[in-house]
């Protein structure tokens, strides 16, 4: 009846299986028409799952939820048969509570109760985090990373049967955390997880983080910039676009002289110089058009080392070869702690 | 017949459209808490018949739609920009997926952050709150905070890319046996900045577990305390 299954199989790659199976077998199944819906439609690990069963023409009814053997099933017990129409119409609908769910696919069998085990349905519902990140979830840091930059991972939660965390790993464009699950069930409630894991330097692209190989979402990581890229769209105006980037002036020997840069927006930025948790400069340009035709430049400073920062105007740039465009300079000296601010910066 | 013409039409148009040889997004803010107004702008080389990006939410993605205006003949294509906001979102980890009739040309994921009004530095060891007034309001406001790296952060009044006091808090024991605090105001807006050591096993009246920073209304603050914790 089941596909033959490999000796170890994922739980999501049995999950796949199964509902792929029990979707092509379905009609043999479902003599009397049994399905299985789910309540909430899209639940979170917050949510206490509702299993719905549907039959036709049926006086089953459904008593227990078995937990055992790997797989969650919902289970009936035999009624009267014939079944009168009005006892079957009565009978059609019956909720069972699951409980609260893990994060991740659950596949859930509607079946009779021992000895008969017949299994009359299947169905699958995936989990997913609840909001506000009580379960589990994952900070970065920074938490805009580049390629250059040594990445944190910290992921934390409260997970059913999991004492701690044991490693991440990465292969390819997947970090994958394995937990450390408690041997027996139920379990017992049990402290949130908490652990941090050093990624190191990961080349640019679209990470997936996965906790025992359950999503649990992702990440981008970019690559390295020392221009920031400011874009300001006008509702009768024509697009301004700006690139500003940050002369360290007398960087340190072997260090690079621009520093880099790290986009917030379309409108706003920051600068590091010695690593990237250390903000030194944070940039942003606001539309100041409708108040004095002009667009305004803000820097903060947390730095005393000397910069010079560079903004231009790219949109305003002239035919010439090569272009002249408009550009705003404005310097700091050594020991100089001091925030910028231009109102006059760039006329409309 | 007549209503379901320019049905027929824009698939026609559709179908006439190839779909795009190379397209990408941003999303602004980079960093969106589940308050704040998330919008994708999107570049690329756009068919003439693409009038604008459609933005809906299924689940746990959010579909950026390249959409097609109803005619047939279509202006040449050319590099666009197009910018689109997206509907509010609850905190969580979404794809954000640039689709062009069923074809993927990007995606990202974004995290919706859930709304912060205190800034958790230094592995959560420091914890800093800031509240501002604008005018002549009797209770002042809670700025919202966005962390950036474990050591820095910012607060912003009015937008989320409209950062307004930029805060960080270095390890400075190794120098002078103190952490060190740098502020950076870029509002002339009265302030008030506490930041608080929550990890420093002190106990008895010469702990000073809190430091408080004001910026005065009309002047820029800009704060180095290296004798800070």
């Amino acid at each position: 009846m089941f596909p033959s299954l490999p000796a170890r199989c994922s739980r999501p790659a049995f999950a796949a299986l199964a509902i792929a199976w029990s979707v092509a077998a379905a009609p043999a199944l479902r003599a009397d028409n049994e399905s299985l819906t789910f309540e909430p439609p899209l639940p979170t690990t917050d949510d206490v799952v509702v299993a719905v069963v549907h039959q036709t023409g049926s006086c089953r009814v459904w008593i227990d939820v078995d937990r055992s053997g790997g797989v969650l099933a919902v289970l009936a017990r035999e009624g009267l048969s014939p079944c009168p129409p009005d006892v079957a119409a009565a009978l059609a609908t019956q909720r069972l509570s699951l409980g609260r769910l893990s994060l991740g696919v659950h596949l859930v069998e509607a079946r009779m109760q021992p000895p008969s085990n017949a299994v009359l349905a299947t169905g699958g519902t995936e989990v997913l985090p609840a909001a506000g990140g009580s379960d589990p979830s994952f900070d970065l840091d920074p938490r805009l990373p580049t390629s250059e930059d040594a990445i944190e991972l910290r992921v934390r939660g409260t997970l059913y049967c999991v004492t701690g965390l044991e490693s991440a790993s990465v292969d390819g464009f997947l970090v994958n955390v394995v937990p450390m699950f408690l041997p027996i069930d139920p379990c017992p409630p049990l402290p949130p997880v908490d652990r941090t894991f050093a990624l190191g330097e990961l080349p640019p692209g679209e990470y997936r983080v996965a906790l025992a190989d359950a999503p649990i979402g992702g990440f981008h990581v970019a690559a390295p910039s020392s221009i920031l890229t400011l874009r300001f769209d006008g509702v009768d105006a024509p697009v301004r676009e700006l690139s500003a980037a940050l002369d360290r002036s007398y960087p340190p020997l072997g260090l690079p002289r621009l520093a880099r840069a790290v986009a917030l927006g379309d409108q706003a930025g920051y600068f590091w110089f010695f690593e990237p948790g250390n903000v030194e400069v944070t940039l942003k340009l606001l539309d100041g058009r409708p108040i004095n035709g002009h667009l305004w430049v803000f820097a903060s400073s947390l730095t005393d080392r000397p910069f010079t920062l560079t903004v231009i105007d790219q949109s305003r740039c002239d035919s010439g070869d090569p272009p002249s465009c408009p550009t705003r300079t404005y310097t700091r000296g050594p020991g100089v702690v001091r925030s910028i601010v231009d109102l006059a910066a760039f006329p409309d | 017949m007549r209503q379901r013409r320019p049905v027929l039409l824009a698939a026609a148009a559709a179908l006439l459209a190839a779909p795009l040889a190379a397209a990408s997004f941003t999303v602004s803010p980079r960093l969106p808490a589940s308050a704040d107004a998330v919008e994708a702008t999107v570049r690329g080389h756009f068919s003439g018949c693409v009038y604008g990006i459609q933005a809906s939410i299924e689940r746990r993605t959010v579909h950026l739609a390249v959409a097609y205006s109803g005619v047939t003949s279509c202006p040449a294509d050319r590099d666009r920009v197009f910018v689109t906001k997206v509907p509010s979102l609850t905190p969580g980890t979404y794809i954000f997926q640039l689709e062009d009739q069923s074809t993927v040309l990007d995606r990202q994921t974004v995290k919706i952050a859930v709304e912060q009004t205190a800034l958790a530095l230094g592995g959560g060891r420091f914890a800093a709150h800031l509240d501002f007034r604008t005018g002549g309001e009797p209770e002042p406001t809670a700025a919202r905070a966005v962390a950036l790296t474990g050591e820095s952060g910012y607060f912003w009044f009015y937008g989320p890319l409209n950062p307004e006091v930029t805060l960080k808090v270095l390890d400075g024991r190794g120098v002078n046996g103190h952490f060190w605090v740098f502020v950076s105001g870029l509002t002339d807006r009265p302030f008030t900045l506490v930041v608080r050591d929550d990890g420093s096993g002190c106990a008895g009246p010469l702990c000073a577990p809190e430091r408080t920073y004001t910026g005065a209304p009309g002047q820029l603050a800009t704060i180095v305390d290296l004798q800070a914790f």
